[in-house]
């Protein structure tokens, strides 16, 4: 009896560990009733401009403070990227500081490839840098303790199995269906058990930071802990690896990307990639949404070269052409990542000299200073 | 024996019989009214009251409501028979529900309201007594009284109640306006329509009502073909053809313009009555509540007055 008692409990404990297997439509319905029954966490009805849809995802989602703050991101990476930053800053750094360091991103990017809306990917790798310039180790008892006071303090569990609850409707299915989609398809069984805010926020959180995640161990442990529901452990190791997997060389690979997307000859695709390329570029522009101000209407130079390429009829001669543009663009960006560096090495620099001379001040007022003491 | 009916003062003779109007302004302590109380979300259009239909079989025909990527269909509120139901079921059984509260709340009014001779007002439910004085303004002065309660009661919630609401302008004529005679509809017949969810108010404004409110940051020649494409085109269209021409916009309105008509395919989309609609928040619905609240309190009232005099 004891013993299929203690095989009962292994059972469970075994459940509980392993993630549920939900269709994507219970999924989005399990995580509209949770969303449903969320308090807003901002009471902000933005009017102008956006869909009563995503205003109902962002009250249920970001903090007044991320939410007022923005940040210009593509639009199909907009719900995502707010969310990561919001847990980032709210939760993780308690620092909305990293916006600042995206702004920088941002104008770089308007100014150079006369497109300032950052990808996920970009914002990913930027928070790593952002982590690596604030030292903070993230598993030191003190610093554990802060955090998962602030992870709990926003959390608002719901009991979805309570009786007095909200029920689904069609309307919040689709919110469901929303926040099932900020999370890798191959993450969404971590979400089964989802039953609070900051749970959600860690896991697409952990999901976006996943693909930057060269360490192996670190990856087989995040995976551990979402399997034991320890979202917020698995944000922690994602966190921290980001700081030691990111590099500045990852935000030149990304500028590449936007500027040689997949399919270009020069990256070796088999599209042919002239017509993806221009689509792309101009793709992204027209792409803007939600509250972002209105992104440049520039054009590509050459019209005859985008009518021949969307035609199919790639000529040698027009092939040639593009890979001297492309050359063109390629100089182009090695100026943007140098300019960057030297913004950022400006900034660092600055930042120094500031430290020195407020640690000197410390030390004058507090008459530590040699001369003082003498 | 003359009689006469007279209003405040604390001085009038023992066969007089005062109306106290206080008495008859007071606030009733009824139950919130039902309409705007679901909590799922709900289009109030024309006098019919809507939600998103779980499945496509129950929507009304050339209905579409698109949210995030997903299609529904919109259907009339039905019962737990799955009847049905009109603004006035649902008015009726509001009534019905809250019976015995709306009872005590008539007597109570009307109890208090009329000071002078014993109780004029007399429960219909009770049986008549022969001795009371009830008997003997029976006939003479209850119609009399009954029709200044009446007036009365109109005339405070003429002032209380607001019909502020904007005038329907879309609609092709699809759905026909529910003349039911329930208070809502007797009340606010033709108002825009209006969509409700999470005790927010949202007006449902025509595209071509949206884009009108931007007209000064158009060319104004690019404004007109907009505008008029705005009153049969499928909001894709409309902001195609705004992506095609975004030099004859500021730019600064371009987006906020375009965007809540269309930007991808996880737009909102909301088509009823032959018409795509944009919804625009107001705040919240209480303002609205509150007024529908006095109007059924008026309802009461008047119901009270027919019921005990």
């Amino acid at each position: 009896m004891a013993q299929e008692q203690k095989k009962d409990n292994t059972k469970k404990a075994d459940e509980q560990k392993s993630p549920k297997k939900l269709s994507k439509d219970e999924l989005a319905s399990r995580l509209g009733v949770l969303a449903k029954n969320l308090p807003n966490q901002n009471e902000l009805e933005q009017v102008i401009g956006m869909n009563i849809h995503s205003n109902t995802f962002f009250q249920k989602m970001l903090s007044t403070d991320v939410r007022k703050r923005g940040c210009k991101m593509h639009s199909n990476d907009y719900y995502k990227g707010m969310v990561f930053l919001d847990y980032l800053a709210t939760t993780l750094l308690d620092d909305i500081n990293v916006f600042n360091n995206l702004d920088e991103l941002s104008n770089i990017a308007q100014k150079e490839i006369q497109n300032p809306y950052l990808t996920i990917d970009m914002v990913v790798i930027e928070t790593g840098l952002y982590a690596k310039e604030k030292p903070v180790n993230y598993f030191e008892k003190k610093n554990i303790i802060e955090m998962k006071k602030r992870y709990d303090k926003e959390n608002a569990t719901v009991d979805l199995e309570s009786a007095g609850l909200r029920p689904a409707e069609p309307y919040y299915d689709s919110i469901g269906l929303m926040i099932a989609d900020l999370v890798d398809p191959k993450h969404h069984d971590y979400l089964a058990n989802v039953s609070g805010r900051n749970e959600l926020k860690a896991v697409i959180f952990t999901s976006s930071a996943l693909p930057y995640i060269k360490d192996e161990e670190a990856k087989k442990n995040i995976y551990a802990s979402l399997g034991e529901n320890d979202y917020f452990g698995a944000s922690l190791i994602a966190i921290d690896s980001l700081r030691h997997d990111t590099s500045l060389s990852d935000i030149q690979d990304q500028f590449t990307k936007a500027i040689f997307p997949k399919g270009s000859k020069d990256d070796g695709g088999k599209d042919g990639g002239g017509g993806d390329m221009t689509e792309e570029i101009l793709g992204v522009q027209k792409a803007e949404d939600i509250d972002m101000p209105a992104a440049p209407t520039s054009k590509r130079k050459d019209d005859s070269l985008d009518k021949k390429i969307s035609s199919n009829r790639i000529t040698d001669d027009v092939y040639n052409n593009k890979k001297k543009d492309n050359t063109e663009k390629k100089h182009e960006l090695e100026r943007v990542i140098d300019a960057y560096k030297a913004t950022k090495d400006a900034y660092l620099r600055k930042k120094d000299n500031d430290y020195k001379r407020n640690y000197a001040r410390m030390e004058r007022m507090l008459g530590l200073n040699k001369k003082n003491h003498r | 024996m003359t009689k006469k009916i007279i209003e405040g003062g604390d001085l009038f003779f023992k066969d007089d019989v005062q109306i106290v109007t206080s008495e008859l302004e007071k606030k009733l302590n009824l139950p919130t009214p039902p309409l705007f109380q679901r909590d799922e979300l709900q289009i109030i259009y024309k006098g019919h009251a809507y939600v998103v239909a779980r499945s496509l079989k129950d929507s009304i025909p050339d209905s579409q409501i698109k949210i995030y990527t997903k299609n529904y269909g919109l259907e009339e509120i039905k019962s737990g028979e799955g009847k049905v139901q009109s603004i006035k079921d649902l008015e009726e059984s509001y009534f019905k529900e809250n019976e015995e509260v709306i009872r005590k709340a008539q007597a109570a009014t009307i109890g208090n309201c009329i000071v002078g001779i014993g109780t004029v007002a007399r429960d219909p439910d009770e049986p008549a007594d022969d001795s009371d004085s009830c008997n003997e303004l029976k006939g003479l002065l209850t119609t009399q009284i009954g029709s200044q309660l009446v007036e009365k009661i109109n005339q405070h919630y003429a002032s209380k109640v607001k019909n502020d609401l904007p005038k329907y302008k879309g609609g092709s004529g699809v759905i026909n306006t529910a003349k039911d005679g329930s208070e809502y509809n007797k009340h606010y017949d033709g108002t825009v329509g209006l969509l409700v969810l999470d005790r927010k108010l949202y007006f449902l404004e025509t595209m071509q009502e949206y884009v009108k409110k931007f007209e000064k940051s158009f060319e104004p020649k690019f404004f007109e073909s907009i505008y008029n494409m705005c009153k049969t085109a499928k909001p894709e269209e409309v902001a195609e053809q705004i992506n095609k021409n975004t030099d004859k916009i500021h730019p600064k309105a371009l987006p906020i313009v375009r965007n809540k008509i269309w930007h991808s395919n996880r737009s909102f989309k909301l088509y009823l009555d032959g018409t795509y609609f944009v919804p625009e928040c107001k705040g919240t619905v209480d303002e609205l509540e509150k007024n529908y609240a006095l109007i059924i309190e008026r309802k009461v009232k008047l119901d009270g007055v027919k019921k005990y005099l």
